[in-house]
C-alpha cells in the first residue's frame, strides 16, 4: 500500500526509525480494567496459537 | 521498522468490516488510539489493540461478524471486544461516544483503500497528536510514552495544519508548548 510505503520512508528520513520502541510504549499505569483484560486475552490467544504476543504493559 | 505482515492482513479484514458498516449506516467507523498511531508511524510505535469509534454498536457487531471476527467472550459483549481467529494476537475494541467527543473535523479523515476494495479510516495526524498529548496530561508522571508518540508523529508528519493542531490539543486538555507550539 502506497500510504504505508510513504510512511516508512518518512520514518527513515525523519530519524524516527532510530527512536527506541520501548520509549514509545505505553507503560500501562492508567489502563482501564477492560483494556487490561482485552490485552491479557490477546496475549493468551497468541500463546495458545503458538505465536508471539505483541509486547504490551497491562 | 515496518508493520508486521499479519498486522496488515488484519487491517484488511477490519477494512472489510468497516466497509460493511458503512454500507449499513452510511457512516465510516474510525480507527483511533494506538493502532492509528502505529499505522501513522509505520510501526515505530506498535500496538496490538485496535480501538474503533462507530456510532451504532449493533451494526458494528454485525459488520464484524460478517468479516469473520468473533466476540471476545472473556472481555464480555458489553465491553465491545472482538478478535479474528486467524490473527489471535490482536484485539479490536469498540470505543463508546463520538469521535473525539465530536471535536474532530471529519472532513480531515484519512481513508486507506486496500486492493480488495475494503477501506480503513484514520484520524488526521493532528487529532492523533492532540489525543496523545491529552492522554499524556492525565498519565502517570513516570510515563512519558504518549508525549514521545506525539513528538514522533509530528516529526514524521507530511504536513500539519498548525491552527487546527493547536486548537485540538487544547480541546484534549494537552499543552501545545510541549511540542513547541
Amino acid at each position: 500500500m502506497e500510504f504505508l510505503k510513504d510512511t516508512e520512508a518518512r520514518a527513515q528520513a525523519s530519524g524516527v526509525a532510530a527512536v527506541s520502541a520501548e520509549r514509545l510504549r505505553n507503560r500501562g499505569f492508567s489502563r482501564t480494567p477492560a483494556k487490561r483484560a482485552a490485552l491479557a486475552a490477546a496475549a493468551d490467544r497468541a500463546r495458545n496459537a503458538g505465536v508471539e504476543p505483541i509486547r504490551a504493559y497491562y | 521498522m515496518t508493520l508486521p505482515s499479519d498486522y496488515i492482513a488484519l487491517l484488511e479484514e477490519l477494512g472489510r468490516a468497516f466497509s460493511v458498516y458503512e454500507r449499513m449506516t452510511g457512516v465510516w467507523p474510525v480507527l483511533v488510539g494506538g493502532a492509528a498511531t502505529a499505522i501513522q508511524t509505520a510501526g515505530e510505535f506498535m500496538s496490538g489493540d485496535f480501538d474503533v469509534v462507530a456510532g451504532n454498536d449493533d451494526a458494528f457487531a454485525a459488520a464484524m461478524a460478517e468479516a469473520g471476527f468473533l466476540i471476545d467472550e472473556r472481555v464480555g459483549r458489553l465491553a465491545g471486544g472482538f478478535h479474528h481467529p486467524d490473527f489471535p494476537r490482536y484485539g479490536v475494541e469498540l470505543v463508546s461516544g463520538d469521535l473525539f467527543d465530536g471535536r474532530s473535523d471529519r472532513a480531515k479523515l484519512i481513508r486507506l483503500s486496500f486492493r480488495d476494495g475494503s477501506d480503513i479510516v484514520l484520524p488526521p495526524v493532528e487529532d492523533l497528536i492532540a489525543d496523545r498529548l491529552g492522554q499524556y496530561a492525565i498519565a502517570s508522571v513516570s510515563d512519558a510514552s504518549r508525549l514521545e508518540q506525539a513528538k514522533v508523529l509530528l516529526r514524521m508528519a507530511k504536513e500539519v495544519d498548525g491552527h487546527y493542531l493547536r486548537s485540538r490539543i487544547v480541546d484534549e486538555g494537552g499543552d501545545p508548548a510541549l511540542i513547541g507550539l
